[in-house]
């Protein structure tokens, strides 16, 4: 069983991977995405401290466990959990060679992996990296023992067996092929976190007692509001060139200020028109501009309300939005040309990527008049009274159509769009979505409900509870789209949020996509599943979030990283 | 103006003559017909609607003609967007004259509802002394160590979906208690007056007395406070809305449209200094026609004193 996925960001990752960005192959990148003021490290000074922002303060750092599973954890933790890959300036996948000296697939039936370990590879106790954490990590994160709350198990579930080879091989053997197999064991834990249950659920919620990387860390105060990373003293690969790295926990709209004052070196800039063009006017600050590659913000239709759970009304709600205004006025401010996202599980630019949205990927206001008239909800003219006793208005819907559940004669069309307060953007999509499902001929009673921003998404915005009918949010893009997408629709996943809108031929379309090992076909897979998807009306895709950040002058070597992995050795200030 | 020549006018005369004597009380009166007129007649004068469910709510022109990109425009006469766009395209001075509208509406409303309220109970009780004394005292007391505005924002969730004039009664209910000690205690000095004994010996009943001498003769008072709890009501609303617990999307009030722009005062002040002005304009011409009135009808008084 699939644990359910939480997130404090807004942005519940798909897949689980500390500090990798995206693709595999074969799934070649946009190459270019990348802006991080980058400096050969000879020219940097040795030292300094680097400050950067966090929404919340970590409540778990075993980012295995699904209190942990949230983008600013995996960022510090990518700095000290071992992972074996990572991806280089031009996107492409590398074997990280601190770690390994090789990653790869030797036999096909069964599938079979052979790692091949630094021998000088150890944790920040001594201990040499060795077979035993790996087992570790696999029984944990397989999903035998449920007394384990694992954030995912894809691809763990599919291990037959993890044994040691050669010299410091481990070879890995799956009972099932599994085509991101090179996203296993990212994020490694020691055997010390997982021996069993209760210390791999709880043992880690103060601190990480233990790391591996160039940093490690070092405290924490009470509230975990301010979280200090300090130099590995037995790092064994390429020197660090910062002391510090501390992380505080600050709000968005606090997060300009304490830049512009340079109490932080950086922040992210995807959403905040305001900060960005204070962030351009201001010379001490360089403005990081890319376009995104991974978070991309939709509209989810709960499939289990009576009236969305007609395919039709959910493809007339779907034609009804201009997602091109949206689009613009969320990104507008930060690229030039602005597109929808057509495609849920490749973005623009990268070689699968198709548009695959077919006739509803276009506003069409007649088309919506006439699905909804088939579904049975019709535009009242003259008088009378709703199924609630209150005047009919006219020019909106009402339902005329065959008793079905939870739907009774002249039931006005009233749907309700949930969305965070202090959050322009969503309440930027809820205040248009609002004005176009309301004008004429669409005709829908939309109306607004703003939550508070900490409850969006254990209270509203969850998988099980699902007490939305419209909602926005975001899905961050994963290193291994295919992987990270399926996930998002199978019908047994808890990422799932409209679990009836996805049909057992669809469910058999997902299952082919995810366990394929031809890449080609593998991505043909992954668009029928698309254009599938666009058909049933699943959710609304909006728009990439921009790739934007800001960065003081000073900072070298980080930013706006694109499809490339962070590398915390090179990260420094100039002289 | 000669004191024998004072003597000769009527008292209407002579505080129309004494009001319009002062100036900033005059200066309040002309900002205040301003801004009631763009009230009025504001939303007709744009060719845009403040609903963004209308045909001509939203300016899908402006994503393209946008120098920022979203649909941000600064203000131009051009295509009608006298206080420019929104980041949906919305235009900024549609909705702000329907804000002023609904502000103005709810705040005049209040102190209406307010005042009738203070002058019904507080002259009760001060004529009445006694037991209703006690228990009207009792109930203003315990309404004033109520956090109302708290109070407001829990209850927020019921008066937002039964629309706007419930918010009003509500504002209102919490806006009487002061004006309403004072009517008491004016009412206590009133009733030991010859005129009101009279009418008391006479079999005049209790009501009568109340409706037909007691309130009559404090209206100046009323009128005063009257004026200046619009200020205050308006205040309460905007705050109200400014959180999220007042008016709400699609309609909008000038403390929602102050929430929206707070966040671009600097960088699209435009989204902001508008409604933000306006607010500022109409709250400040009440409180000094208020003080104007006080002046008039008490030229003991000096501005700056508590009425």
């Amino acid at each position: 069983m699939k644990k359910k996925l939480k997130s404090l960001l807004g942005i519940a990752s798909a897949l689980v991977l500390a500090s990798v960005a995206l693709a595999a192959a074969p799934v070649a990148n946009a190459a270019g995405g990348i802006s991080i003021n980058a400096q050969p490290v000879s020219k940097l000074k040795q030292g300094g401290t680097l400050t950067l922002p966090i929404l919340y303060p970590p409540i778990q750092y075993n980012i295995s466990h699904p209190d942990g599973n949230d983008a600013d954890v995996s960022g510090m933790m990518g700095m000290t959990l071992p992972g074996f890959i990572y991806f280089d300036s031009a996107g492409k996948l590398q074997v990280d060679k601190n770690y390994a000296s090789s990653f790869t697939q030797t036999k096909t039936s069964p599938q079979t992996l052979s790692l091949v370990l630094n021998p000088k590879a150890v944790w920040s106790d001594g201990k040499k990296i060795s077979l035993a954490d790996f087992v570790g990590t696999w029984k944990a994160l397989n999903g035998k023992n449920k007394d384990y709350e694992a954030v995912s198990t894809q691809g763990y579930e599919d291990i037959a067996s993890v044994k040691a080879g050669k010299a410091n091989e481990i070879v890995i053997t799956m009972s099932k092929p599994y085509p991101d197999w090179q996203a296993l064991f990212s994020g490694l834990m020691p055997t010390s976190l997982t021996k069993d249950a209760t210390t791999f659920n709880n043992s880690w919620r103060e601190k990480p007692l233990l790391g591996s990387g160039p940093f490690i860390f070092e405290s924490a105060n009470a509230d975990q509001t301010t979280v200090i990373w300090k130099k590995n003293p037995r790092w064994w690969g390429p020197k660090p060139l910062l002391d510090k790295v501390i992380y505080r926990a600050i709000p968005p709209s606090a997060q300009y200020a304490a830049l512009a004052n340079g109490e932080i070196q950086y922040m992210d800039l995807a959403t905040d028109a305001n900060s960005l063009k204070l962030a351009r006017a201001n010379s001490k600050l360089q403005v990081h501009d890319v376009p995104g590659v991974g978070t991309w913000e939709h509209i989810d239709m709960n499939s289990k309300n009576p009236i969305l759970a007609d395919v039709n009304v959910r493809r007339a709600i779907t034609v009804a939005l201009n997602r091109q205004v949206i689009a613009e006025a969320n990104t507008g401010l930060f690229v030039k040309d602005v597109k929808v996202k057509n495609n849920r599980t490749f973005y623009e630019g990268q070689a699968c990527h198709k548009d695959a949205s077919g006739k509803y990927g276009k506003k069409n206001t007649a088309l919506a008049d006439q699905l909804l008239d088939q579904a049975g909800w019709t535009v009242h003219t003259g008088t009378g009274n709703d199924s609630t006793g209150k005047p009919k208005v006219s020019g909106m819907r009402y339902y005329s159509g065959p008793a079905k559940p939870g739907l009774v004669a002249n039931q006005p069309m009233t749907i309700k769009f949930t969305y965070p307060t202090n959050y322009p953007n969503r309440a930027n999509i809820a205040t248009l979505t609002q004005a176009m499902l309301r004008a004429q001929p669409i005709g829908i009673d939309l109306q607004l409900r703003e939550v508070p921003r900490a409850d969006y998404f254990s209270k509203y915005v969850d998988s099980t509870l699902l007490d939305f009918e419209l909602v926005t949010f975001a899905w961050s893009g994963s290193s291994f789209p295919i992987a990270g997408s399926m996930n998002l629709y199978a019908k047994d996943s808890e990422q799932n949020y409209a679990v009836d809108s996805v049909t057992a031929a669809m469910d058999a379309l997902i299952k082919k996509a995810e366990s394929e090992l031809n890449p080609v076909k593998r991505c043909e897979y992954a668009n029928q599943v698309e254009a599938a998807l666009w058909n049933n009306a699943y959710n609304i895709p909006l728009y990439m979030w921009p790739g934007t950040s800001a960065t003081t002058k000073n900072l070298a070597n980080f930013g706006s990283f694109g499809p490339s992995s962070l590398d915390w050795t090179k990260v420094g200030f100039t002289k | 103006m000669s004191k024998k020549n004072e003597a000769s006018l009527s008292r209407r005369q002579l505080l129309r003559r004494r009001f319009f004597r002062n100036k900033s009380a005059v200066f309040g009166l002309v900002c205040l017909m301003i801004v009631v007129f763009l009230a009025v007649f504001g939303p007709s004068l744009s060719p845009w609607s403040w609903n963004l469910s209308d045909e001509n709510g939203l300016d899908f022109n402006a994503f393209t003609e946008s120098p920022y990109g979203g649909g941000l425009t600064a203000p131009s006469f051009d295509d009608g967007h006298y206080f420019g766009t929104s980041q949906v395209g919305a235009d900024v001075f549609a909705q702000t004259m329907r804000g002023l509208q609904k502000s103005l509406l709810i705040g005049l409303l209040v102190a209406v509802f307010s005042t009738s309220i203070a002058a019904i109970v507080g002259a009760s009780a001060g004529y009445l002394m006694g037991k209703t004394d006690r228990a009207l005292m009792w109930l203003v007391d315990l309404l004033l160590v109520l956090p109302s505005f708290l109070l407001l924002a829990i209850l927020s969730k019921w008066y937002q979906s039964s629309g706007w004039l419930l918010l009003v009664v509500l504002l209102a209910i919490f806006n009487w208690m002061i004006t309403a000690r004072i009517v008491r205690s004016v009412s206590m000095s009133l009733r030991e007056r010859d005129f009101i004994r009279a009418a008391r010996y006479m079999g005049v009943p209790t009501r009568k007395i109340i409706t037909k001498h007691l309130i009559p003769n404090m209206a100046s008072l009323l009128i005063i406070d009257g004026t200046l709890n619009v200020g205050g009501a308006i205040l309460s609303e905007t705050g109200l809305s400014y959180l999220g617990f007042g008016v709400r999307a699609p309609d909008v009030s000038l403390g929602s449209l102050i929430a929206e722009g707070t966040a671009s005062a600097i960088t699209f002040p435009w989204l902001f200094m508008f409604s933000g002005g306006l607010l500022i304009i109409t709250v400040l011409a009440v409180s000094l026609i208020g003080d104007g009135l006080r002046d008039a009808f008490d030229p003991g008084s000096r501005s700056g004193k508590k009425s």
